[in-house]
């Protein structure tokens, strides 16, 4: 198995995703690349990634709900915080970690 | 905008419902500003890829467009990215965003049309990274365009789980199967149930197969002890599982296999497991309204199982108990998004009226209301079997708030 993958051609709705223009930017020091504007979550997902944050007991979690309501995405953004992967758009540059609540088993 | 905005009627949500009364709202000359969380306006729309019986696709984002153009073509702003964490009677919305959105939003009326959100079947693992709702897969797959995976097992038999399995299909992914979650005491919905519940729920936008199956449900010739002998292996070209239930889902860091079990006529589990490998899981366990934005706002909210679970206490005209604030949509009871535009109608014209319209806008309330019946006769997809007993309770529940009053 491949795991996640870009749909470049979606065979009923053709063109789908963000068209942004191509950045750069890292998770956890790990340079990757991703779409301009398009949900961080999303870019880390298409480059294979899926656990962004860890529990309190040091589980990983990831991408829940992809709207913003589960809260299981939270990342920590440079400049930014705290913020939901599945809403927060990507800008070149991004410096993402994993979220890591305080006092968690790993942190 | 500043830091502070002032507009007649604030709309919080812009799906179907949000959209449909920011546009009836500002069509009556009312100034209209709607906010929403997500990138784009549209909600759940924007995800929804629905296939109609005929074999045609129905796309949800070009009905959110035109919603959207609707709404901005009758003078509404649009706030996208931007969160509302609070409303104080009055009304005051405070908003949290990023970008230049204001900080916080006056308004003589409010529409709050915040939706539904899924719920997660408690099934051990549910949390490892891949398993994910199947609205996500929706929105990963038609929104964003990413392939959450590549080999996917759906964990719930409703609408969404068996859309989701028929949209990962259509998009290259194997689904190894619709299962039922099996519970916390060791048993699953008995499958002839599990059918007759589909068939009642699903059965007007499901293809023949399942009518058919429904068919000689209704004439009979299932018994309930001979545990569904003719059911389909695929049903809107998906294979349903109704009697293999999945006990677990397991891996090392993310989701790498599911655990299932057989499910016997009376629900009850077999001893025997086996273990699926597979790369996705997508975990559905319903949608229930999301009415945490009305706790604090003095709107009266009841407990009705068929509307999907706590939702605002409401009347004909949306509004709520609270002076000059309305609902529509999700957060009034789960349906479809048809019946959330025209909720959304009817709430944009009552809160129009109230933030001043010309009281002739009143004569436009009742054929709204009218619409929102037909939509709601015309629904394929019913995502409670109680949801008509339940609207029916709302009426009366608040006919006797009314008679109190």
């Amino acid at each position: 198995m491949s795991g996640p993958e870009r749909i470049e051609r979606h065979p009923v709705l053709g063109e789908v995703g963000g068209r942004g223009e191509p950045v750069r930017f890292s998770f956890d020091g790990r340079p990757l690349g991703g779409r301009a504007g398009e949900p961080v979550g999303v870019a880390l997902l298409a480059a294979g990634i899926r656990a962004l944050r860890r529990s309190r007991a040091g589980e990983p979690r990831g991408i829940h709900c992809a709207i913003g309501q589960c809260m299981e995405c939270r990342v920590e953004i440079d400049g930014l915080g705290t913020r939901r992967a599945c809403l927060t758009p990507l800008r070149d540059g991004m410096v993402v970690r994993t979220h890591r609540d305080p006092g968690s088993a790993d942190g | 905008m500043d830091s502070a905005t002032t507009v007649d009627v604030a709309v919080l949500g812009a799906g179907p419902a949000g959209l449909s009364a920011a546009a009836a709202a500002a069509e009556h000359g009312r100034s209209v500003a709607v906010f929403d969380e997500g990138e784009a306006p549209g909600g759940r729309l924007v995800g929804q890829l629905h296939r109609e019986r005929d074999g045609r696709w129905k796309v949800g984002r070009d009905e959110a467009e035109r919603l959207r153009d609707r709404a901005l073509g009758a003078g509404a702003t649009i706030v996208a990215g931007v969160s509302a964490w609070a409303v104080e009677p009055g009304w005051s919305v405070y908003l949290r965003g990023d970008g230049a959105a204001p900080r916080v939003c006056h308004a003589r009326a409010l529409v709050v049309a915040t939706g539904a959100g899924e719920l997660a079947a408690p099934l051990p693992g549910w949390t490892l990274p891949g398993a994910i709702t199947p609205g996500a897969a929706q929105v990963l797959v038609n929104v964003h365009g990413v392939l959450p995976g590549r080999r996917a097992l759906i964990a719930g038999t409703d609408a969404l789980g068996l859309e989701a399995a028929q949209l990962l299909e259509v998009v290259g992914a194997s689904v190894v199967g619709v299962h039922p979650v099996a519970g916390v005491d060791g048993a699953a919905e008995p499958p002839a149930a599990a059918l007759r519940r589909l068939v009642g729920t699903v059965g007007a936008a499901a293809p023949s197969p399942l009518l058919r199956a429904g068919g000689r449900l209704a004439r009979g010739r299932v018994v309930a002890r001979a545990a569904v002998p003719l059911l389909p292996r695929r049903v809107a070209g998906v294979p349903l599982r109704l009697r293999e239930a999945v006990t677990a889902l397991r891996g090392d860091g993310r989701v790498e296999e599911a655990e299932l079990a057989a499910v016997g006529a009376d629900g009850r589990l077999g001893e025997a497991r086996r273990t699926v490998a597979i790369d996705l899981a997508c975990v559905g366990g319903g949608l229930r309204p999301l009415v945490e934005l009305l706790a604090g706002s003095g709107c009266e909210l009841v407990a009705l199982p068929g509307l999907g679970g706590v939702v605002p206490l409401h009347g004909p005209d949306q509004q709520t108990t609270a002076p000059r604030a309305f609902v529509a949509g999700g957060v009034t009871g789960v349906e479809g998004a048809a019946v959330c535009a025209a909720q959304g109608t009817v709430a944009g014209l009552a809160a129009a009226l109230a933030a001043g319209a010309p009281p002739a806008v009143r004569r436009e309330l009742a054929p709204a209301r009218a619409r929102v019946a037909r939509r709601r006769a015309e629904a394929t997809v019913r995502f409670h079997p109680e949801l008509e007993p339940a609207r029916a309770r709302m009426r009366t529940m608040w006919e006797a708030r009314c008679a109190s009053a």
